[in-house]
């Protein structure tokens, strides 16, 4: 178990995923950025109780980060040139089904539609994965299991879901944790102790409340690891916090300067 | 006396007895008394008898002959000599010589002789200069000059004599003399010489303000110290003559007080302001005289000098403007008090505020400017208040940075008030709220408030104790140098020497000690985690009786106040107030010490103001005009007014009611706004109960002065009423021809941001750049890459637009042509449904904004819907709920829907304002008659709208738009529909013209 990746758990998600992962039923995990779905997903990747391991996948889990440029083929395969021979390379979708890993599509609204819809056959009960250029269709190894993540807080009308895609999940809304769990976790990561995990934890709660004034996202657990980080090795607490906070959150000079002048409040 | 002596006197006597029976007859009586009395000297009274009766009349010499002998002997013959000389005088008119003689005679001895004489030259001018009136006039003054001549010098006897025929149209020349105030008996002879002149110079203006400066006006210098009071009439006499008669009338019921408001080291400089002004530019004398309180409040002394100069150089250009500047109106005026190398400007400062606010409490705020500096901000008016109040600017510090702290230990309390129940206890808001409170109430709440809070935040964040720690030090230094701080800075200090973690461990000075000793003690309960806002209450309903008696708050002497002070501190042996080896009575090194047996004047009179009825002793009082009163209610210095009824009042005087409304009820709320440094956004109070909305303040264009009204308008975002969507339903349906064939055009439109996309694997062409690279590869490499496709993806639109819906009280008629009796709200907003239909097709960013109001101090905006909605429900019910208000303050509406759009990403942002007419409202400008005012505003603020980077864009369905719109707008940013029903129609195409060329 010293490879399972810290997690702290928030709520019921674990038993939720857990649940989920039973049935094999596909995740979608929803939650603004920083808050903990890739390390979620992660920790239930590696201790999932699974019939046997997925092969050569490090961890149980492949990740794919979707953007605008995804196709079908970065996702299923491709032919590829090897000396005389044309040699079928699987995408990252067509490993995880072939080997029953984990399939984690983060940001998946990015990708293009035309994409997206590749991944219906296997979030229904037929588990299959029709590979075109090879004209095999796969079925998924019973330990597959596809999950998403998303942010839906700046999405925009065009970059949505469509609902024929979000209704083959179930969905696990994220959020940032609350101060005493934000602090152990940032503790936990950074090295910190736990006073000053609690401080940064404090600042992140006051600063998420600037998310309905100009700050599209609150600041992330992410970003107060970061901190953390950076005070662990000597960057006093303030600094720590305009380079990890602060001018990493925003561009707008008001916001800076109130984001640090709190932070020099809570650390004095 | 001698034989022949008495026959010299005899024939004297025989040849008086002759001239009258009457006069024979007092002669025989007055002689023998007069000879035993004078002696030798009767002959000579007989000689001055005789004299008037043959150059006077028997009258005369009847009043001669009965004055006493024995009074005659002790005053001296001489005298009585001199004075029947002024009697003879007079005699061309022997009826005003008996009248003079009569009138006289008892204040021979009593009245100098100077007196006397002028007198008479005053009765003889009067009478000569006055024609048919003339001898009524000598009369009158006669009949007043016994107590005339108490009053006045000789030198100043025929001056007041002759402003009775030039104050006649408005008081009756027996009025005008027997109404002589007796208030200036008291002045010097300067002042009464100012104070004429300042009557005469009046009166060849306007009679009825030159009345009231004689009679009203001297009664309401009684609190001013005479050198200030000779200042104040030296202004006006300098000033009268060419000041606007309407300005001089409105300002003299105030003028004392207004004065007497300003701290009194600064009364000096600020009247010797007035008279540079009064020398160079009299119109600006009576706005200067009112903004003297504010010019104070919200300006550094030193900035005075260069400001008037300023001001007498805008002065010189246009009259308007200098009026304005003077009156502390426009916001050149405001920036040029203002620009100080180290003030910080609440609007520097707000955007950084705000935030720090929003993140300590949760709850979003708005700063609103409350005047200078007070380390005990005032409280808000309701629980749910998102205003928080700070100063306009701050400059105590000598820094730029350390000002711009202070507000940041502002905004930590104020977050604090938020975060540990200010305001959660309705019974202590109804206590503060209360017409019966102690005096000083409010003030020892928000010592003690603001302790309790200090102390919760403090403990909460290390950041702030430092702070507030670093606050306290730094303005005790300042506020402990000041000899005769006012009030405000006496319970500033007391809070700051509490939160100083020092505490006595340095000499304080003794009116400091002296409060501080009565309050710390009652503080120190309310440090602890448990303490609420209630306790605070009670901590300060206990010290307000203290306060009440105006006088020390402890009957001890400040002396005996610096040896409690180190006991509120816990101090050990030897530690105390003083510095080490500093004992009392020597002051060497200690900070200046002003008296020691009593609190300083200023701060005894302003206490005093702020308790006693403003009355005159013999209950007169002066009448206010509604503007005077208005304006005294706005300064903030009528601060004890009360309620009455019918029965209270003598009959006189206006009913507040009249001008108010139910303000008296709020006495806390009655608080001037004061204008502010350059920007145009502002959030203020606005005393209006029942009303919890957010309010801004907005500048004005006046194209007269040729510069902003600084805070000149009041807006309020008022909810809409939600029909439930019946309205919007209904429109869909009325108009269920034209919404499809525009979804139609809509959709086409959305096409039209499309990017190419190279390098893909598929798509809808081939990247012919891309495929002859592919082919060299493989030739040389055997492989390639088969991302040889290029495709268009769509881009996200990037527009936003505000519709700017005009709702004034025209839109209710029924709109031209229409059979239905469709009003033209109702057509707008119809045409307001489609559009949002049609927008939610493509998805771009929109908001819909109503505007009415009445008056410059209630300019109302309605959200129906804003940027971050969707067209939810509660948008479509709002859209229903549209119904024509008021007015249409157009330039108001303009900037803040310009401040709405202000941090939108969207980088193509549009404002289309719906209208039906011009711009107008009840004080869009002086002349109800034109509306130039109000056009021009409202083409400045298109003109800031475009500077903003937003397109505007003017809709009107009034056929004379092309007038008006054409001055406020390019031609190409204006539209006149003409008919209105077209409306519906017209709007999305407009719409789709307008963001296709952007």
């Amino acid at each position: 178990m010293s490879d399972v990746p810290y997690y702290l758990p928030v709520g019921d998600e674990v038993q939720v995923f857990t649940a989920a992962w039973e049935a094999r039923l596909p995740v979608l995990l929803k939650g603004p950025t920083g808050c903990g779905k890739t390390r979620f997903v992660e920790y239930m990747a590696a201790t999932q109780p699974r019939r046997r391991a997925a092969g050569n996948v490090p961890g149980n889990l492949i990740t794919v980060a979707c953007h605008e440029d995804l196709t079908g083929s970065d996702l299923v395969g491709r032919y590829l040139i090897k000396g005389d021979e044309t040699v079928w390379i699987d995408g990252p979708l067509t490993r995880a089904v072939r080997e029953g890993a984990i399939c984690y599509l983060d940001e998946i609204v990015e990708a293009r539609k035309d994409t997206i819809v590749l991944i219906h056959p296997l979030t229904d009960h037929r588990r299959i994965l029709p590979v075109d250029k090879t004209g095999e269709i796969l079925e998924a190894h019973p330990d597959f299991l596809l999950v998403l993540s998303y942010n839906p807080g700046y999405q925009s009308v065009l970059k949505d879901l469509k609902p024929s895609t979000r209704q083959r999940f179930v969905a696990i809304d994220f959020d940032y944790p609350a101060r005493d769990l934000e602090a152990q976790i940032v503790a936990h990561e950074s090295g910190i102790d736990l006073e000053q995990a609690m401080r940064l934890a404090k600042l992140g709660e006051k600063v998420r409340h600037l998310t309905s004034s100009g700050l599209a996202e609150g600041v992330s657990t992410r970003l107060l690891v970061y901190a953390g980080q950076l005070m662990g090795r000597g960057v006093p607490a303030r600094r720590a916090c305009t380079v990890a906070v602060s001018h990493a959150l925003t561009d707008d000079a008001d916001s800076q300067r109130a984001i640090d002048d709190v932070a020099g409040a809570i650390f004095g | 006396m001698t034989s022949r002596g008495r026959s010299s006197a005899d024939a004297i006597a025989a040849r008086l007895a002759a001239s009258s029976r009457l006069v024979a007859d007092q002669l025989a009586t007055a002689l023998p008394a007069a000879r035993a009395a004078l002696g030798a000297d009767v002959e000579r009274w007989l000689a001055l008898a005789a004299a008037l009766a043959e150059r006077t009349s028997p009258a005369a010499t009847l009043c001669y002959l009965r004055l006493d002998p024995a009074r005659i002997r002790r005053v001296g013959l001489d005298a009585i000599a001199r004075w029947v000389e002024t009697v003879l005088g007079l005699g061309a008119s022997p009826s005003l010589a008996a009248a003079y003689c009569e009138t006289t005679a008892a204040l021979v001895g009593e009245v100098d002789d100077a007196t006397l004489a002028a007198a008479a030259a005053a009765v003889a001018t009067l009478h000569a200069d006055g024609g048919w009136r003339g001898e009524r006039v000598a009369l009158a003054f006669l009949a007043a000059f016994p107590t005339a001549g108490r009053v006045l010098g000789a030198t100043e006897l025929l001056r007041w004599g002759q402003l009775a025929p030039m104050l006649r149209a408005n008081l009756d020349d027996g009025l005008f003399f027997r109404t002589l105030p007796a208030a200036v008996g008291r002045w010097s002879s300067g002042e009464r010489a100012s104070w004429l002149g300042a009557v005469e110079a009046l009166a060849r203006r306007h009679v009825p303000t030159a009345v009231a400066l004689y009679r009203d006006f001297p009664g309401t210098l009684g609190e001013l110290p005479p050198p200030v009071r000779a200042a104040l009439l030296d202004v006006l006499a300098v000033g009268a003559a060419g000041a606007l008669p309407s300005d001089v009338a409105s300002i003299l019921p105030t003028a004392a007080t207004l004065v007497s408001s300003v701290p009194r080291h600064g009364q000096a400089v600020a009247l010797e302001l007035v008279r540079r002004v009064a020398d160079e530019f009299p119109p600006g004398v009576a706005p200067l005289l009112r903004a003297l309180p504010r010019l104070f409040e919200e300006g550094p002394v030193e900035r005075f000098e260069p400001w008037v100069g300023h001001g007498l150089g805008i002065a010189e250009e246009n009259a308007d403007a200098g009026r304005a500047y003077f009156a502390l109106e426009s916001r050149t005026s405001v920036a040029v008090l203002r620009a100080s190398p180290v003030a910080v400007a609440l609007d520097e400062a707000q955007g950084v505020l705000r935030k720090i606010v929003q993140m300590l409490s949760g709850v979003p705020a708005a700063p609103r400017p409350v005047g200078r500096f007070q380390l005990r901000s005032p409280l808000e008016a309701a629980a749910g208040d998102r205003t928080i109040a700070l100063p306009s600017s701050i400059d105590v510090l000598d820094g730029y940075e350390d000002n711009r702290r202070l507000y940041g230990v502002l905004a930590a309390l104020l977050a604090g008030r938020r975060l540990h129940g200010t305001y959660d206890d309705p019974a202590v808001s109804a206590a503060l709220a209360s017409d019966e409170r102690p005096a000083f109430l409010d003030e020892l709440f928000l010592v003690a408030e603001t302790y309790r809070i200090a102390h919760r935040v403090a403990a909460e964040y290390p950041g702030v104790a430092t702070e507030l720690a670093w606050a306290c030090r730094r303005l005790l230094g300042v506020w402990e140098r000041q000899p005769d701080p006012a009030a405000a800075v006496v319970f500033d200090a007391v809070l700051a020497l509490a939160l100083d973690p020092r505490g006595a461990d340095r000499p304080v000075p003794p009116w400091l000690a002296a409060a501080a000793v009565v309050v710390i003690p009652a503080l120190r309960a309310l440090a602890v985690e448990s303490a609420t806002v209630a306790d605070a209450l009670a901590v300060a309903s206990r010290l307000a009786p203290a306060f009440a008696h105006l006088v020390h708050p402890l009957t001890i002497t400040d002396a005996e106040a610096l040896d409690f002070l180190p006991l509120l501190f816990d101090a050990g042996d030897g530690e105390g107030p003083f510095a080490p080896g500093l004992a009392e009575g020597d002051d060497a090194g200690a900070l200046p010490v002003p008296a020691r047996d009593r609190p300083p004047e200023e701060l005894l009179r302003e206490l005093q103001v702020l308790l006693d009825d403003r009355q005159a002793g013999d209950g007169s009082g002066a009448q206010l005009s509604p503007d005077e009163l208005r304006r005294l209610i706005e300064s903030g210095l009528l601060k004890d007014l009360t309620q009455g009824t019918a029965e209270d009042l003598a009959g006189e005087g206006l009913y507040v009611t009249q001008l108010l409304g139910k303000l008296l009820g709020d006495r806390r709320e009655l608080r001037r706004i004061g204008a502010e440094g350059v920007g145009p956004r502002r959030v203020a109070r606005i005393p209006h109960p029942a009303d919890d909305s957010a309010v801004f303040l907005y500048d004005e264009w006046d194209h007269v002065i040729g510069d902003y009204r600084a805070a000149w308008c009041q807006l309020r975002e008022i909810t809409v009423a939600d029909d439930a969507g019946v309205f919007f339903e209904h429109a869909l349906l009325r108009n269920a021809d034209l919404v499809p064939e525009l979804r139609r055009c809509f959709q086409q439109v959305r096409p039209e941001r499309y990017r190419s996309v190279h390098g893909l694997e598929d798509g809808e062409n081939i990247d012919w750049n891309a495929a002859v690279e592919a082919r060299v590869e493989r030739r040389v490499r055997g492989t390639s890459s088969t991302k040889l496709y290029t495709a268009r993806h769509r881009q996200e639109r990037e527009v936003a637009t505000l519709f700017l819906l005009d709702m004034s009280a025209s839109t209710d008629e029924a709109a031209a042509g229409s059979t239905s009796g469709e009003r033209i709200i109702d057509i707008a907003k119809d045409a307001l449904v489609i559009m949002a239909s049609a927008l939610e097709e493509i998805g771009d960013t929109y908001a819909i904004y109503g505007f009415s109001g009445q008056g410059r101090d209630r300019v109302e905006v309605y959200p129906v819907k804003t940027f971050g909605e969707r067209l939810s429900p509660a948008v479509k019910g709002r859209l229903g709920g549209i119904e024509p208000k008021g007015s249409t303050r157009m330039g108001t509406a303009l900037r803040h829907a310009t401040a709405l759009m202000r941090n939108l990403p969207a980088p193509s942002q549009h404002l289309v304002l719906l209208s039906d007419g011009f711009p107008q409202d009840l004080d869009y400008g002086d002349d109800r008659q034109s509306h130039v005012y109000g056009i021009r505003d409202t083409a400045t603020a298109l003109r800031e709208t475009r500077a903003a980077g937003i397109k505007p864009f003017c809709i009107t369905v009034d056929l004379a738009g092309h007038d008006y719109l054409r001055e406020m707008c390019d031609p190409d940013a204006y539209v006149v529909i003409e008919r209105v029903a077209d409306l519906p129609r017209e709007l999305p195409r407009i719409y789709q013209r307008l963001v296709r060329a952007a």
